[in-house]
């Protein structure tokens, strides 16, 4: 089983081609047969009249990366997985772009659905991180998660 | 007895700092209080607090070279 640990909190929006880099990575594991990738990206959400530009993500990094491995730990230990790759955005986000990209793969698929839903709700409950949603007018809020508390 | 204060999101905004230094503090329900005197919108804010890395619930004692972070409700991904 492949557990390379590696730095999951990255500077800037992640890129697409970033994603399909990683992608493409994994053609040469022959034994997986299932991936399942979630993207978080960010939304223009409307309130009151006024619409999210961006998201300046900032995090308590140390224990933020503590906890993404704890989280890496569960769903190994929980599912059979033949690797996994998390990445969370800090800084600044442009709406439309992407901050959380979480990367599954097993032999088969059964194991990917459930191992990736639960990793993604765990990272929004747990992780310490927190988002400013900064509207055009450079206004700001904070962002307020809805947790699944299925998971 | 020195320790360091992180605050994050909406407290680090409100205090206008994201560090502060304390001396002589016993434990975090101290730290709390004399925040709460200098920063007294802290009262009506939810945050857990972790003492170097890990989250704490009730008051936990403090010791010279603790790092305790008061984090607000999370909202990454």
């Amino acid at each position: 089983m492949e557990k390379k640990k590696h730095k999951v909190i990255q500077q800037g929006a992640i890129s697409p081609a970033f994603i399909a880099d990683s992608i493409a990575k994994h053609s040469s594991k022959t034994n997986i047969g299932a991936h399942t990738i979630f993207l978080g990206q960010v939304r223009k959400d409307k309130i009151n009249e006024n619409e999210v530009a961006e998201i300046e993500y900032s995090a308590y990094e140390e224990m933020a990366e503590q906890e993404f491995h704890v989280i890496r730990e569960e769903a190994f230990s929980k599912h059979e997985l033949t690797c996994m790759h998390i990445y969370h955005s800090i800084g600044k986000v442009k709406a439309g772009e992407i901050s959380l990209f979480v990367f599954v793969s097993a032999v088969h698929r059964e194991q990917v659905f459930a191992a990736c839903s639960y990793i993604v709700e765990q990272i929004k409950s747990r992780v310490p991180i927190w988002g400013k949603e900064i509207f055009a007018d450079g206004t700001f809020i904070w962002k307020k998660n809805n947790i699944n508390q299925d998971q | 007895m020195e320790i360091k204060i992180l605050l994050f999101g909406e407290l680090a905004q409100i205090a206008g700092t994201n560090n502060i230094v304390l001396k002589d503090i016993a434990n975090t329900n101290a730290v709390s209080e004399k925040l709460f005197e200098q920063f007294p919108t802290f009262k009506n804010k939810k945050y857990a607090l972790a003492v170097n890395k890990q989250l704490v619930k009730e008051s936990h004692a403090l010791v010279d070279g603790d790092e305790l972070a008061l984090l607000p409700p999370f909202s990454g991904g």
